[in-house]
Parts: C-alpha cells; structure tokens; sequence
C-alpha cells in the first residue's frame, strides 16, 4: 500500500506502557493517522495484518514476544510495512541488530519527541 | 802376696782386698797367682812375731820370690817392715793402708805407700757444723794395737774440741759395756765409729761388721764413720774415705810395679775423704733434716715410700680400677640412657595412646605397606568393631562399597608418594548409618627419618557437609533473589519510570509548543523542564542497566555475549575472541542470565589475573546443553588453594549454575593456564514468559 505523499502515513503503535500511546498519537497527529494501539506481545503480527498500517512504532520490550523475531514475522507478512524501533536502549549493537532483523530505523525513547517523526518520513520515503 | 792384716770380717779390709783381687785380675795382662797370708791383729806393733816370720819362710821355700808384695792394712805393714831384711827380700812391696799415720817412713826404693788420710778432726768438725746441737761424742774405739793407735791420734785431735764437745771414750770398755753405753747416752750425742773395734778391753775380738751391727741395734744417737766401706751398715755418713777409689789406685800402682817402674819413684799422695754422701735411712732414724746437710751431698738408701716402692702396682691397680671404674660408668651410664630411652619411648607412647584415645577425632596408623597397624578408641567406638577386625585392611569393610575405590587408589598413590593425603568417604557408623568422614593423613617417620608409613585422622563430617549443602542452597536463593531483585527494579524503573518519564518529557515537548510565540520566557521555560526531564530519564535508564543488563533481553545470550567480549575487549586490550554455535535464540532468562554473569566472572578475572594478551570464549549448544569455555593462556592458579581462599568469584560461580542445575569446572594450572567450562542442561528450554 502506497500513501500519497500528502496522505497521512499510517501508523501503527505497538508499546506495552499505556501512558505511551495517547502522548505518541499526539506528537504524530499533525502528520500522521494513528490507527491503533498494541499493548500486547503476541498480538502486534495478527493487528497489523488487519489494520495494514504503513508504519509500525515498536518497542523492543513487549511481554510476549521477542522483538527480533518479531521484526522477522512482520516482514515476513508484510514487507512493505516499515517498522521503527523505539527503546529506552540506546545502544549501537540493539541499533545494528534491529537494522538487521529489518527495521527501518532506530529511535531511542530519551530522543522521540525530536527524532520519531523524521524517522517515520524518512522510513517511507525510502520505500 | 798379700799380707792381710786381719782375719776375714773386717769390713773395710776385706772390701779393699775384694776390691783390688778384682781389678788385679781383669786388668792384669798376664795371668797372675795371687796368694794370701794373715799376720795375726795381735802382732801389730808387738813384736816377736817370729812364728808368721818362719812360717811364711817355709811356705815361700824352694818357691821363686814373689814378684809383688801387698800388705793391707797397718798390722801387716808394720809386720813387715819389722821383717823386711828377712822376709822376701829383692821383692817389691806396695803398702796398702787406710792412713798414712800407720805407716812409719823410711822407704827403700823397693818400697812405695798407697794411703788415705781419714783426718778424724775434720770429720769432727763436719759433725759440729752439720749437727750444731751436738753436746757429746761416743769414740768407739778398740781395745787392741790398732785401737790404742787410732786412741792416741783421736785423743790429740780431739783435744781442739774440748770446749764444745764432751767425748766418752769406749777404749776401756768390755763390749757388752759399749753397747750399754751406746744405748744410755746422754741427748745430743753422737757416735763416732772408728773401725778399730778388733778387741775390746778383755781382748775379746769382734768383726767391725757386728759391732756395727750391735752399735746400730743399742745405740740411741746417730753412728758416724770414716769409710766408705762401713757405710750402709749404720752410719749417717759424711765425708768417707773411699775404699773402693784406694783399691784402683792400689791396683794402678801394683801394675805399674809389675811392668818395671821403680816403686820408690812411684808417689801416691794420700787420698783424701770423698764428697760427702749419706745413708736415707739413718737420717730419717734420727730426724736429720736434709737442708742441713752440706751442698753438693749425695743421699743415698734412700727407702722408697709405698709410693716409690709400689708404685708401678699401684699405678697399674689404679690404671685397672679406674678402667674398669669407667667401664662399669660406661655400662651403667648406657643402660641408665637405655633405660631412660625405654622409658621416655614408653612415657611418649603411653602419652600418645592417652592423647589419642582422649582426642575427638578417629586416629588410625598404618605400615609401610599400607596395612593398619593400630586404631584409636574413638575410632574403635565409631565402627563398633574390635581392632582386630580393623587392622590390615578390615576396616575397608565399613567404607561405603561407592567410595572405596577412590579411597584405595588415593591412599595407594599417597603411599608411593609418601606424601601428606586427604580424602572424604563414607563409613559405617557402629548403627549402620553410613556418615561422611573426612580422613587426612601424614607420613609417619622413624627417629631416624626412615619411612615408618601413615598416622591418619578423620573427623564426622556428615553434619559438616549438610550444613555446607544448606549453606550453599542458601547461598543460591539469596544470589538468586538478589538477582531477581534487582531484575525487578530494573525492569520497574526501565518500563515504569523511564515510560513515564518519557510521556512526561513529551507533554512537557508539547505543552512548550503549545504556548503563544510572543511569550518566549515561558516557552523557553518548557523547553527547559523538557531537557530535565529527558536527562532524568536517561539517568534513571541508566540506573536500571546497572542493576540488570537488559541487554541480555532485548538481545539473547549469544549477542549479549558478544557484545559483552567486545566491550572487555576495548576495555582492558585483551583480545577477546567469541565464537558461538547453535546457541537457540530464546535461552530461558535464568539460564541466559547465569551463563552471562559467569562469563563476566571468568572474563573478568581473566583480563584482571591471568596477564595473558588473548582470551577465547566459546558458546555451544548441542541437543540439550548449553557449554561456555572461557580459555586463556596466562599464568594460571592453584585451583584449591584459590577456592579455599580468595576463590568468592570461583565459588558463586559454582553456585550460579546450581541454580539450573549445571556446573563448572576450572582447570588451571600455574604457568599453563586457565580454561573454565561451565554447562547447563536445556531441559527446561521453551518458549517461557518474559514476566514483567
């Protein structure tokens, strides 16, 4: 699925702590859809796939799953979804190995409110 | 011929005669027959003595005339000269005699004198001077010719000492009177002998021997003479004419006669006394101290003391004693040490049994080949058996049948090695209950230091080691709290704090953008608590790092691993080489956590101890396990001697992986090398729940 460069991009929220997803929606609204809001694990794959985001913002710390493989699943049924990863690890082996398992790119939590919006553009620019 | 002038028993003559016989025959050339004739004593200066005239006469007729005549004495001198125109005639005559004053001069030039002078007035005053304290002079002198002569000389000799002396003169008595006398003398008196004793007052004649004798057995004052030859017969002595020295001069001249030489032409000087010379005994007898006799005097007779008379015997009785003295010390002192040794060696092992029947712990010794010898009481009591049934290698029955061939083998070894063991096994109590001993044992040496085999002593060590199990599970849940402590907070302050921070640090974003652009105090202000917040946050993140690596987490173990190698790698420049291998990708976190923290350790100790430059650390998973080989080329350690001491690292390590039921082994030695391996069994392996 293809946004139109003045559509608002799709994105899709996947972080365990529920004080995170209404401060996120508001950071990204002027800019993008905030079309939904996964707290659990096991169930970020199954609501991606039904709500087909264009991007995906993830914590690397869900309960249920591992981020990994989860990022490996996503791709695997969506490829054209991208996917950030957001953490409270800034750390450049988490960065290399989430760049790895196909994300398309790494924002660390300390930097979100200055940094998650650029990396969401540029995520789908790169498409 | 000699012409005696007296019978045999004249001491002095008869020694002067013996003398010159002696030397006449060993010098002579040629052999010559000595004969020899008496005069009677009586003739002395009495003529007729017509009858020895003729009876010489008929023994010398129808014989050659003698070559030599030799009168002795002054009787036979005087005898002869009276004959002298008649009596051998043409025959050269030699007068031998004790004094000149016997002889009457007017030689021809056949004739020669051999003679002493006795000088009875210098031997007076030696007494004088040698015993100043001497009041009186007992002269014995004889009744017959030669006695009334020597009275006539002593009586004008003697007169100079009138004013010192008091004489008593023995001339006018009978002998046994003289004796009486001699015996009944005033104190510091003397007896002065002449040797002119041939007949008393009654004409009874006597031998000068046993007048000496007698004299010497009455007399109670000191004897002093005027010959040599009387000398060692009962006088002190003093200056003596010397008999002996007359003879060889008579001998001389006798020779010299004999081989042609004029005796007229032949002048002997009178011989004068001798040194003086004393006899030991009379001056003992008579309590004369020896410093005052003259210097120069010879003692002679001296008596040896029982010293001087016994003293080889008593040296060699003495020698024998004091030998055998130290033999018998020698002995008795050998048996005296043996003894004490025995005894000591008895003490020291009566010592030895009470103490180690009293000590707390089993006591048990064996041989040198291995075999126990003795066991204490405490060891006797624990087995209930008897010490026959645990000597040798009975007391092997009672070792647990898992433990008993590592104990033989270890004591095996120990024995060959001879060197200090320990080990642990299990052993039938008297109840049946098998109990841990611990059982450490030192070689036991001779006094001499020979190998006597082992003294061992073990301990119950069935409580010790629950207590250490208990101890050690202890250990592990308080590890494993603290670790899940700490994971709980970390995990609270990263994904309860930090979120919260984080919306805060959003709201604080938003709100700050929210505010008028004309108020740029208060915007500036939001912007301000926004940086706040956001570095609290990072602060509190990092807070929970500390407490627990979520690294381990978000990552897996493999990469955790890595990253963690890279990081001591930077760290300290050792190189740190990772290789992994089927490591599964979800390890459950306990597991994860343990083998992490100890590759930490090992890794740690590695870079900080080991001073190797490269350190190789492998995870393998196989089927059902989990092995991590941490591997370095350093210096190494004494694995017990770190685990008894310092070993706190080596020993959580232990404990860690008790937890999920793996182990460690560390095998190092100094200056080979330390490699750690720990493994872990993945039984448990799953897709386990990240609780929150």
């Amino acid at each position: 699925m293809r946004p139109e460069s003045d559509q608002r991009i799709r994105v899709m929220l996947a972080d365990d702590y529920a004080g995170m997803h209404p401060a996120l929606t508001r950071l990204l609204t002027p800019f993008c859809e905030v079309v939904g809001n996964v707290t659990d694990g096991n169930r970020i794959v199954d609501d991606a796939l039904r709500l087909k985001p264009d991007v995906i913002v993830l914590d690397i710390r869900m309960p249920g799953s591992n981020w990994l493989e989860t990022c490996q699943r996503l791709k695997a049924v969506l490829p054209a979804l991208r996917i950030v990863i957001h953490s409270a690890h800034d750390d450049d082996e988490v960065k290399r190995r989430a760049l790895e398992a196909g994300a398309a790119d790494f924002v660390s939590k300390n930097r979100v409110a200055d940094d998650l919006l650029p990396a969401i553009r540029r995520a789908v620019r790169a498409d | 011929v000699f012409l005696q002038s007296s019978e045999r028993g004249n001491l002095v003559l008869d020694r002067f005669t013996a003398s010159l016989r002696m030397l006449l025959a060993q010098h002579s050339v040629e052999p010559l027959t000595l004969t020899e004739f008496v005069v009677t004593p009586a003739g002395f200066g009495e003529p007729p003595d017509q009858a020895m005239v003729e009876f010489l006469r008929a023994a010398f007729a129808g014989r050659p005339r003698p070559d030599l005549v030799i009168t002795v004495g002054g009787a036979a001198a005087a005898f002869f000269q009276r004959h002298r125109p008649t009596l051998f005639s043409g025959s050269p005559v030699v007068y031998a005699s004790l004094d000149q004053r016997l002889l009457s001069g007017g030689f021809t030039d056949r004739e020669t004198a051999v003679a002493a002078d006795i000088d009875p007035a210098g031997r007076l005053e030696d007494i004088v001077r040698w015993l100043p304290a001497t009041e009186n002079v007992f002269v014995v002198v004889g009744g017959g010719p030669l006695g009334r002569f020597w009275r006539g000389v002593l009586g004008r000799e003697s007169s100079q000492f009138v004013e010192r002396l008091q004489f008593i003169w023995a001339d006018g008595m009978p002998y046994a009177s003289l004796l009486q006398r001699a015996a009944t003398l005033p104190p510091r008196s003397v007896v002065f002998f002449t040797s002119t004793f041939e007949a008393d007052a009654d004409g009874a004649t006597y031998s000068t021997e046993r007048v000496l004798a007698d004299l010497r057995a009455r007399a109670n004052a000191p004897i002093f003479g005027l010959l040599s030859a009387e000398f060692g017969h009962g006088t002190v002595g003093g200056r003596l004419i010397d008999i002996d020295a007359l003879s060889r001069t008579t001998a001389d001249v006798v020779f010299r006669i004999l081989q042609g030489t004029t005796p007229a032409l032949i002048k002997t000087p009178s011989r004068p006394a001798a040194p003086p010379v004393f006899d030991w005994r009379e001056l003992q007898r008579w309590g004369i101290r020896e410093d005052r006799l003259p210097a120069g005097s010879v003692v002679l007779f001296r008596e040896p003391g029982v010293w001087d008379r016994y003293k080889w015997p008593i040296v060699g009785s003495v020698a024998a004693l004091v030998a055998q003295s130290l033999l018998i010390t020698g002995l008795l002192v050998s048996r005296v040490k043996r003894w004490r040794a025995e005894q000591s060696l008895r003490e020291s092992e009566g010592r030895f049994r009470v103490l180690a029947n009293a000590a707390p712990v089993m006591i048990r010794t064996s041989g040198v080949d291995g075999l126990a010898t003795d066991f204490n009481v405490p060891w006797l009591d624990f087995t209930g058996r008897d010490l026959a049934a645990e000597r040798g290698n009975g007391w092997l029955d009672g070792v647990h049948p898992d433990d008993v061939a590592t104990a033989v083998e270890t004591r095996r070894r120990a024995f060959e090695r001879r060197s200090p063991y320990r080990m642990e096994y299990r052993l039938r109590r008297a109840d049946g209950e098998y109990r841990w001993l611990l059982d450490s044992a030192q070689p036991r040496l001779t006094p001499g230091g020979a190998f006597a085999g082992f003294i061992g002593s073990a301990i119950d060590i069935t409580d010790l080691k629950a207590a250490r199990a208990t101890l050690s599970s202890l250990n592990r849940r308080l590890m494993e709290a603290q670790e899940q402590e700490r994971t709980r907070l970390a995990r609270e302050l990263h994904d309860d704090v930090c979120q919260q921070m984080t919306v805060l640090a959003l709201n604080l974003r938003r709100l700050g953008e929210s505010i008028p652009e004309g108020e740029a105090d208060a915007r500036q202000q939001a912007r301000d608590l926004h940086g706040e917040v956001t570095a609290l946050a990072a602060q509190v993140n990092g807070l929970s790092h500390g407490l627990h690596s979520s690294k381990l987490d978000i990552l897996g173990l493999a990469p955790a691993a890595e990253t963690f190698c890279k990081e001591v790698s930077s760290r300290s420049g050792v190189i740190v080489e990772f290789t992994h291998e089927n490591v599964p990708t979800t390890v459950p976190p306990d597991i994860a956590l343990n083998l992490f923290r100890v590759l930490q350790e090992a890794l740690a100790n590695a870079a900080k101890h080991s001073g190797a430059s490269r350190c190789d650390v492998s995870l393998r998973g196989t089927n059902d396990h989990l092995r991590l080989a941490v591997r370095d080329q350093g210096k190494g350690f004494d694995t017990e001697a770190a685990m008894a001491t310092s070993g706190l690292g080596l020993v959580s390590m232990q404990e860690r992986l008790k937890l999920v039921n793996g182990c460690v082994v560390i095998d190092s030695k100094p200056g080979v090398g330390t490699t750690i391996r720990a493994t872990v069994p993945l039984a448990q392996v799953g897709t386990e729940e990240q609780g929150s």
